[in-house]
């Protein structure tokens, strides 16, 4: 086993744990549970970011080629937002009920092409790279823990006493919103800054290449369901299912359509 | 008559035309990246150009919800800036939340405790989010202008230079594949372009091999400049833009009289170029290059054949060897490599970018938990009223002391 396969899976284990604890703690009730789940899964950032430093070393550019590579940042990006996010709003610590399994799932779909390693295309080698994969992964990342409020929020609706380690209803309701219009302004940072680098490398600032227009068509999707809260006052159960809509709209952008479409960002996700 | 134009007015800018034009857009778009034909090398089916559908987002379908889209978000954006100034003011609209008086409790001292600030009677929270949907309905008006100007006034051509060919990218022939809009310039940039050197397969650290291009160009009122150009970044030529293309080949070069004379060779097959041409006395001639290994082997194609067809007649040219082209003698001087380049002429782009920075401005607004409050005066038992743009029902929660509580009527914007 590799050093970098080492730390993976060091960092996976933990997150499993995480899992693990989280589900004990909301399950039943077990406050020294929630401790040791935060716990593993600040410590899982470490072994995690060691391993994707070591394959970039090992590949001589960021972790923006390839699944492996692509997918584990990804992770990385979401444990790290949800913590940022706990922290900041106390009370969205037990999202991590939500969070961690899909961040450990992330790093089984990731680890299917962990031995794929490929060298980027010359285009790749623009300041514009930085901003517009970076906001991509902030954006998934947002997107989820959206979901994760809204998701939360539907099940203290069906049943007030659920979930007693969340926050009211009312307040995961503003919370999912809150974290759409980040998710929104990072797409929005996203597909602006494709296009700044796409003018800079090609020329050209829109191609209508079969990702950028899956995500315009998420973002418009997004702007609909803003439109429908701001204008029409949509609050609720509405909300929160809208909120899974645009989610929907983002999963198939950001890892489904590299996949089955030739486009000229197949590299991100199949490595070609 | 005047009933007519309020009522044409109103339908503009209602909320349910803004939400079934989104759709319609959403839903058009989603389909039209999904269709095959719109990928590069294939071609709509016949079925498909009798709808005007074969470039989807060029059709009449596609531009008509664009205008509709503009149309509304315009007749939006007109009210949106009074009520965002009303706000900034600190006139509350009707909808704003009325907080009870609770004694001992202070609505200030709790509207101080979420983010509000500022001198009561009048208090503020993310004062400057008031503008965000303002700016941001504005964004997107001025992209949609600007990516409209921006392609009437800009043009674009492709044109391919062999090692050491020089060519005016306006004389006749050298620009092909021009896209021109509308209001943009008739010919191509009036810039003489060197190739001084070309690389197709060049590896720069940790980076896939490449083309690289050393270009050297000259434009009148300019002095002589050169640069190296690969795939990541153009290069500005006054207001012309050059970028490396992916398309490369073979080319034959060959001296007749003093003066060079460069032929460029396509693909076909994987280890045979060629090209037909016409002499200058009208004779048919095809110019044949066949390599040891394949056109594109990064490692170089190995031993060359050269071949001058007149007709059934083949003849075989060693470098260096004479022959006679349009009656006259003229000798192989070798065989270089041609690159591809694109030249862009981007008028407008610059309203382009005031549509991105202004959509991406109001975004970042948007997020901002904006409100105003006005409290009652001291002394008066009158309600304290509150404008959130976000989490209306949870602050009456909060200050009503319960977890839920009647929603909040939202204002229509």
């Amino acid at each position: 086993m590799s050093n970098e396969s080492a730390w993976f899976w060091a960092a996976t284990t933990l997150y499993a744990l995480s899992v693990v604890g989280f589900v004990v703690w909301v399950g039943f009730r077990r406050e020294g549970a929630a401790r040791l789940a935060g716990l593993a899964a600040v410590c899982g950032l470490v072994p995690h970011a060691v391993s994707l430093g070591l394959r970039w070393a090992a590949v001589g550019h960021g972790p923006y080629s390839t699944r492996y590579e692509v997918v584990s940042a990804n992770a990385l990006l979401l444990v790290l937002v949800y913590l940022a996010s706990a922290r900041f709003a106390r009370g969205l610590r037990a999202l991590g009920v939500f969070v961690m399994p899909v961040a450990f799932l992330m790093m089984g779909f990731a680890v299917m092409t962990f031995e794929l390693k490929s060298d980027v295309p010359i285009i790749f080698k623009s300041y514009w790279l930085w901003l517009h994969i970076g906001f991509a992964k902030l954006f998934a990342a947002t997107i989820v823990l959206a979901a994760a409020c809204a998701g939360a929020y539907l099940v203290k609706q069906r049943r007030a006493e659920a979930l007693p380690q969340l926050p009211p209803p009312a307040r995961l309701e503003l919370l999912a919103h809150q974290l759409m219009l980040v998710s929104f302004l990072f797409l929005g940072v996203m597909i602006v800054a494709g296009a700044l680098w796409a003018r800079q490398s090609w020329g050209r600032y829109w191609a209508w290449d079969p990702i950028e227009t899956s995500a315009l068509c998420t973002w418009i999707v997004m702007g609909v369901v803003l439109h429908f809260r701001a204008l029409h006052g949509w609050s609720g159960k509405r909300m929160a299912y809208l909120t899974f809509v645009a989610l929907a709209f983002s999963l198939v952008t950001a890892y489904v359509v590299a996949m089955i479409v030739p486009t000229i960002h197949n590299s991100y996700l199949v490595g070609q | 008559m005047r009933d007519a134009w309020v009522s044409l007015g109103a339908r503009l800018r209602s909320a349910a035309l803004a939400r079934a034009v989104l759709i319609y857009l959403a839903a058009y778009i989603a389909v039209g990246a999904w269709l095959p034909w719109v990928r590069a090398g294939s071609v709509a089916p016949a079925w498909a150009a009798s709808f005007g559908l074969a470039a989807p987002f060029r059709s009449p379908a596609f531009l008509g919800g664009m205008a509709l889209l503009w149309i509304n978000a315009f007749a939006c954006t007109l009210g949106k800036r009074r009520r965002a100034l009303a706000l900034w003011r600190g006139e509350l609209p009707p909808s704003a939340l009325a907080l009870a008086p609770r004694p001992p409790l202070s609505p200030e001292a709790f509207l101080r405790a979420r983010g509000f600030v500022g001198r009561a009677p009048l208090l503020y929270r993310a004062r400057l989010g008031v503008w965000s949907a303002y700016l941001l309905h504005v964004g997107v008006l001025v992209l949609m202008a600007g990516v409209v100007a921006q392609q009437a006034l800009s043009d674009s051509g492709t044109f391919a230079l062999s090692e050491g060919e020089s060519a005016r990218l306006d004389a006749p022939a050298v620009a092909f594949g021009q896209a021109r809009g509308l209001f943009a310039a008739t010919t191509a940039p009036a810039l003489e372009v060197t190739l001084v050197s070309f690389d197709p397969y060049v590896r720069q650290a940790g980076y896939k091999a490449d083309r690289r291009s050393v270009l050297a160009w000259r434009a009148e009122g300019l002095p002589a400049q050169q640069a190296t150009l690969d795939r990541a970044a153009g290069v500005s030529v006054g207001d012309v833009e050059i970028f490396q293309a992916i398309p490369t080949g073979l080319s034959v070069n060959f001296a007749q009289r003093e003066v060079r004379h460069t032929v460029h060779l396509r693909e076909a097959g994987p280890r045979l170029a060629t090209a037909e041409i016409t002499d200058p006395t009208g004779v048919a001639l095809t110019w044949q290059v066949e390599t040891e290994h394949d056109l594109d082997a990064a490692s170089g194609t190995g031993a060359m054949r050269v071949s001058l067809w007149h007709g059934p007649t083949r003849q075989d040219l060693a470098l260096g060897a004479t022959f006679t082209f349009g009656g006259d003698e003229a000798r192989l001087l070798g065989v270089t490599r041609w690159a591809g380049f694109t030249y862009d002429r981007s008028h407008g782009m610059a309203l382009v970018l005031a549509g991105f920075l202004l959509v991406l401005l109001g975004s970042a607004l948007l997020v901002l938990p904006s409100g105003v409050a006005r409290l009652a005066r001291p002394g008066e038992s009158a309600d304290t009223y509150v404008y959130v743009r976000q989490g209306g029902e949870a602050l009456r929660a909060a200050w009503v002391g319960q977890a839920t509580s009647a929603p909040v009527r939202k204002e229509p914007t």
